[in-house]
């Protein structure tokens, strides 16, 4: 019974969940991250490591990875231990120039055998300096990203905004829910 | 974590061949049929026991599943009495559910049906399998829930119920742990409570628990009393809960038995939750019993019960006022062997005494443990998370040595979990920073060189929780500008890799590179740790690869002098002789320059050494032999007579490492006094493999190349030393030799050695020689360059390319190929494919001999090496096979003129020879050479070898009948049967001598069995004629 058998065993009846955050660089993650953590949002800068921060809700302990965007961080993405329950993507909506970007590392991110089976939350942020007609918008990226095509994965698109809190609530309402769908539905 | 993605992947596909599985062996459809229900079964089994790793996939579907399982036997066999296969089966579907996913759950997807209680019951308690038992009582469980007096239904129903569950709770077998969820089920009811009351007191008190003997029925009612702690109301239990306390503590305070693990598991649990019921009651006294009842528990001998006791322990610790809890955390830190003051906890404690090869295992384990539950549910004030750093900090590197293994991973594994739960649990404000740089610290040194890969993983996983969340604040404390922090963090959790630290030398070489690629962190940490203890290490081998990788730390700064620091371990080595420090120094003299120290201080420092080659580990000879060689080589040191003999003591461990080391210090050794060249000699006659091996990079062997020389033909050596002197010869030659007179003259008796075949019970340890002899030529071959030198190897060379040993033939093959005027007629092959298509490399043979005008002699050696694979009882089938086929391909191609030429020779070798007469080894070898021959040809005339006309073969059967005079090797006479059989077949007129030999045999022979041979031979010979 070693640490590294505790960590996978105690996670159900813990109530331990796995996070990891990715998504291009600047799209919102940290600001997304702090927000729900109730911390300053002004004045954060680029991540060009990753931290780790534990999120309580409704019982649960959401353990969040945020790992920095940028391309020179992407091989490193997926050095952990643990087994990866939710992957949250984050897009931003005032640069949806980067959308193919989007899709060709998403799609390789899927590919990691350690992200089998796992749920997908896809969060468009900055959705507060967004004008336009956002079923569009969601249709659009759910067409880029392919997402009807995905197999084993649920997965889960909202707009959000991490200044406003827009929706960032109900993100996690969903991966709970998810979550005890999955686990907990006896 | 493998385990748990593959399912992952592949569980949406499984769910739908259970779905498929079922609706055939629940007969959700129509066209059923018996014979594919149980093969469906074993379907259904092997994809939900892939489940096992992650059952909680299962349960998006667990529920419909699991409805059907009920509809299908309320329809096909609740009943019903006619089908018991049909009933087992789908009680087993139930059962692997649950197996799978827990009784529990399982048992939470039932539907409830009050008006089918009392026909569940009455299935139950009949005489089924032990599979529809455990489905019915589970069942029942679920409906005896209903809010609805039982009584009510049947009067008797209570009575029936309790009975039944009671009698299986006791049994032991597989239903037990059904029967007792029905039980505390039943006894949760409201209108339970006499029931209740006469389990408890009937079962649950010393006098019937002494009575009762059996082991299964004490687990079924423990387990039972555990459930009902679960679900009952404190109302309920509230008569009960002193009368359980008392009887467990009886149990366990009982010095005159030990009650078996399965048992205690159960006390643990029950005492866990009654001390919460207690808390509701303030009944602290009772708390207080049980928390030290439990104290006891973290000593014992199982793991799991260890692990059991700390999580109730903290359990208990959660719903406890500070002050209490502050109590139960001393009394655990007192359970350790440490003189701890808990006055100065507020201060890190960075020596605390601590002797880790005296301490006890087994209480560090359960108290770390228990510590670490304490953290991971944030029960620790500030005071106690330096506490327990102070102690991990001692205890991430308990190791405590027996005679064959070395115990203390587990405490170093639950240090880990400490300090993950400390790090994972708590905020930067909450960790003094202290604590966080030195167990930061200890955790490196602990990925890096722990010598258990898990605890590497272990200790790495922790930091990265550490990094991850603490991380910023950590590299302040380090003085990491604040640019660099980001990339620190990256850095080191992309250097400690999963897989890197798989491997120990890896992980060993992950200090350099955390050194170089972040900015030298850690340097000093790391030097100091190896020098301090990973060089001393237990482990042979960890030892070895710390003073690797203390070189290159000291080499790797201008922060270090090696010789500063080779000073600092020579003065260690006088006080005390640890194992390990010399191989240090000798690592180190690597980096010195040449001949920059005074050679006369080793000397001192070495002058006591003393090796006792029966006693002493080779390992401390190997570092002697090591350091040696780096004096010599970097200091020119000179050998005393002293440390010569302790030299030629050493080698005298039979061991490949002392042999490396040896041969490393030989080819610096330039002036051997005449006294040790002997010496060397007179070990290389009496068998010493290392000085054989050795003797190649010495210059004794200059001046001993005659005696060496003819020790090669001295078959009273061992092969194996033999084969070493000639890999010395080799090296010798390559490094100096050519020039060497008795070589030059001895050449031949070099080359002879490949017609080395001597055979010990060991089998044919004459091969050794003869790979050796081919890698020597292989390597010298401009030495044997003259002509003379290359006929007599080619002639060989023919022979050994046939033979059957397959390293023997293509180590051959390729020395030939290599020779002048080879190479180009053999077509270009990879060694693999010569291995594993034997007819294609045979065929290859025979195309070169073909192209050859070979002389007679050359001949005949490759014909005789051909015979072995084609006909000797060592080849397998399989080369037998290759070398025949092939040959009757080649065959095709031949003219006449050729096949007679070639069969000439061939049968010359059934001939008369001048080794037929010599007993020693090489007549037997040649005898065996011919028999071999002999199977060869009948072989190939048996598949009908096409035989030219003008060939005069009577002379096969004047050859086969030679050698039937007078033999009594039956293996022999058997094949000689075989042809002469086959030569009157095909032409009866002209080998009627053949039948005439072979009447003789069947009368004649002395060995009956060769009689019944020839008898057989006559009759078919018969036989034939007949058709
Ligand atoms: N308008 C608006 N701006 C936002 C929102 N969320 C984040 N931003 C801004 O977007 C910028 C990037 O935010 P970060 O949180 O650093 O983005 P990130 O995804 O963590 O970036 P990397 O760490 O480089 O991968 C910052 O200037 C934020 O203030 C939002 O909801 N609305
Ligand atoms: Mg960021």
């Amino acid at each position: 019974m070693g640490l590294l058998s505790i960590i996978r065993k105690q996670k159900l009846r813990e109530k331990e969940v796995r996070v990891l955050m990715l998504g291009l660089d600047n799209s919102g993650k940290t600001t997304i991250v702090r927000s729900l953590l109730h911390k300053d949002i002004q004045e954060i800068s680029p991540t060009m490591g990753f931290n780790i921060d534990t999120i309580s809700y409704k019982g649960f302990n959401i353990n969040v990875w945020d790992i920095g965007g940028q391309s020179s961080l992407r091989t490193f993405w997926f050095n952990y231990f643990e087994r990866t329950d939710f992957l949250v993507w984050v897009l931003d909506a005032s640069s949806l120039q980067r959308l193919v970007e989007n899709f060709k590392e998403f799609d390789k991110v899927l590919r990691e055998d350690r992200l089998a089976g796992c749920g997908l939350l896809i969060l468009i942020n900055k959705i507060d300096i967004y004008d336009g007609d956002r079923q569009k918008l969601k249709e659009a990226i759910t067409d880029t990203l392919r997402l009807k095509e995905l197999q084993n994965h649920s997965w889960n698109l909202l707009c959000c905004s991490a200044y406003t809190g827009e929706n960032l609530q109900d993100g996690l309402d969903w991966l709970v829910s998810e979550y005890e769908k999955k686990y907990y539905i006896l | 974590m493998d385990d748990e993605s593959g399912i992952s992947k592949i569980s949406d596909i499984l769910l739908q061949e259970i779905d498929h599985s079922l609706t055939i062996i629940l007969r959700e459809r129509q066209d059923y049929a018996n014979l594919s229900e149980t093969a469906e079964y074993e379907t259904f089994k092997k994809a939900i026991e892939q489940f096992q790793p992650s059952p909680q996939l299962l349960d998006s579907k667990l529920r419909d599943f699991l409805e059907r399982v009920i509809r299908s036997y309320i329809k096909n066999c609740l009943y019903e009495d006619q089908d018991d296969a049909l009933d087992t089966r789908i009680s087993c579907v139930f059962y692997q559910f649950a197996k799978v996913r827990g009784t529990k759950t399982v048992s939470n997807c039932l539907p409830s049906d009050i008006s089918l209680i009392s026909i569940v019951l009455k299935r139950g308690s009949e005489q089924r399998s032990w599979e529809s038992r455990f489905f019915l009582f589970v069942w029942l469980s679920v409906l005896i829930l209903a809010p609805f007096p039982l009584a009510k239904i049947d009067l008797h129903l209570p009575d029936k119920i309790y009975n039944v569950a009671f009698e299986y709770l006791k049994t032991g077998s597989k239903e037990t742990d059904a029967a007792s969820v029905l039980m505390a089920r039943f006894l949760s009811r409201v209108d339970s409570r006499d029931y209740r009351d006469l389990f408890i007191s009937e079962y649950f008190n010393s006098l019937a628990w002494e009575h009762e003997s059996n082991v299964f029925a004490k687990i079924g009612i423990l387990s039972t009393i555990n459930r009902m702690l679960k679900i009952l109301t404190l109302e309920q239990l509230r008569n009960h809960l002193d009368r359980i306390l008392t009887l467990i503590s009886n149990e366990i305070n009982d010095d005159s038995q030990q009650a078996p693990s399965s048992i205690l598991r159960f006390f643990i649990k029950i005492l866990g939750k009654l001390s919460l019921f207690f808390m509701r009651l303030e009944q602290y006294g009772n708390i207080e019993d049980i928390v030290s009842n439990l104290l006891k528990f973290l000593s014992h001998n199982d793991t799991v019960i260890r692990y059991s006791t700390a999580k109730q322990l903290s359990k208990i610790g959660l719903h406890l006022d500070s002050d209490s809890r502050q109590d139960i955390l001393e009394s655990l830190v007192n359970l350790l062997d440490i003189s701890f003051m808990f006055d100065e906890g507020d201060e890190f404690q960075a020596d605390l005494h601590l002797d880790p090869e005296t301490i006890d295992i087994v209480s560090f384990h359960g108290v770390l443990l228990t510590l670490g539950e304490f953290c991971r549910l944030r029960l620790m004030s500030k005071k106690w998370i330096t506490i327990t750093g102070s102690i991990c900090h001692r205890t991430l590197f308990v190791e405590q040595h027996r005679l064959t293994y070395s115990a203390g991973s587990n405490v170093r594994d639950a240090s880990c979990f400490d300090c993950w739960s400390i790090f994972k649990k708590y905020r930067d404000a909450e960790i003094p920073p202290g604590v966080i740089v030195t167990l930061f610290k200890d955790l490196i040194l602990v990925s890096c060189f722990d010598g258990d890969l898990m605890i590497r993983r272990a200790a790495s996983a922790t930091l990265q929780e550490l990094i991850g969340r603490h991380g910023d604040l950590l590299f302040r404390q380090l003085s990491v500008p604040s640019q660099y922090i980001s990339m620190f963090k990256v850095k080191l959790i992309e250097i400690l890799d999963y897989t890197a630290l798989g491997h120990i030398t890896k992980s060993y070489q992950l200090p350099s590179q955390i050194y170089r690629r972040l900015n030298g962190l850690m340097h000093q940490e790391f030097v100091d740790f190896l020098l301090s203890s990973g060089i001393r290490n237990y482990n042979y081998s960890l030892r070895k690869l710390s003073s690797q990788a203390l070189k290159e730390m000291v080499s790797i700064s201008s922060d270090y002098d090696a010789e500063n620091v080779i000073m600092k371990l020579r003065g260690e080595y006088k006080l005390c002789k640890e194992d390990g420090i010399l191989n240090a120094i000798a690592d180190l003299l690597s980096l010195l320059p040449e001949r920059s120290v005074d050679s006369t201080q080793y000397h001192a420092m070495i002058s006591n050494f003393t090796f006792d080659f029966h006693n002493d580990e080779f390992s401390k000879g190997e570092e002697y032999l090591h350091l040696l060689k780096e004096l010599v080589a970097r200091l020119g040191f000179q050998l005393n007579s002293n440390e010569l003999d302790t030299v030629f003591n050493i080698i005298r461990t039979n061991r490949e490492e002392i042999t490396d080391e040896f041969k490393e210090l030989s080819k610096y050794l330039k002036d051997i006094p005449l006294k040790y060249a002997e010496r060397w000699i007179y070990y290389v006659k009496n068998g010493n493999l290392a000085s054989a091996k050795a003797l190649g990079y010495s210059p004794v062997m200059r001046e001993r190349s005659q005696e060496v020389l003819e020790l090669l033909s001295d078959i009273r050596l061992d092969a194996n030393l033999r084969s070493s002197l000639i890999d010395s010869v080799s090296i010798f030659l390559q490094r100096d030799g050519y020039l060497n007179k008795t070589f030059i003259q001895g050449k031949l008796k070099l080359i002879e050695q490949l017609d080395d075949y001597t055979v010990t019970n060991k089998g044919d340890v004459g091969s050794f020689i003869r790979i050796s002899s081919i890698d020597m030529i292989f390597e010298n071959r401009d030495f044997f360059s003259s002509e003379d030198d290359r006929q007599a190897i080619e002639m060989r060379l023919l022979r050994l390319s046939c033979e059957v040993m397959d390293n023997v033939k293509l180590r051959s093959f390729s020395l030939l190929r290599s020779l002048e005027h080879w190479g180009s007629q053999v077509e270009d092959v990879t060694q693999s494919e010569l291995l594993h298509n034997p007819q294609k490399y045979f065929g290859i043979l025979l195309k070169l001999y073909d192209n050859e005008n070979l002389c007679l002699e050359s001949s005949k050696e490759f014909w005789k090496g051909y015979s072995f694979s084609g006909g000797s009882s060592q080849a397998v089938d399989k080369t037998i096979n290759a070398a025949v086929y092939a040959f009757l391909r080649n065959w095709q191609v031949l003219t006449n003129e050729k096949k007679c030429a070639m069969l000439r020779i061939i049968f010359s070798l059934l001939g008369k020879g001048p080794l037929m007469k010599d007993k020693g080894s090489k007549g037997i070898r040649y005898n065996k050479m011919q028999t071999s021959c002999l199977r060869f040809v009948c072989n190939l005339i048996e598949l009908n070898l096409e035989i030219p006309p003008e060939f005069e073969l009577e002379s096969l059967f004047v050859r086969t009948y030679n050698m039937t005079l007078g033999s009594s090797n039956y293996l022999r006479l058997t094949i000689a049967v075989r042809i002469l059989t086959n030569l009157y077949l095909r032409d009866p007129k002209k080998f009627h001598g053949c039948k005439k030999r072979l009447q003789w045999l069947g009368e004649k022979h002395p060995l009956t069995k060769v009689k019944a041979r020839a008898f057989e031979a006559l009759q078919e010979i018969e036989f034939e004629s007949q058709e």
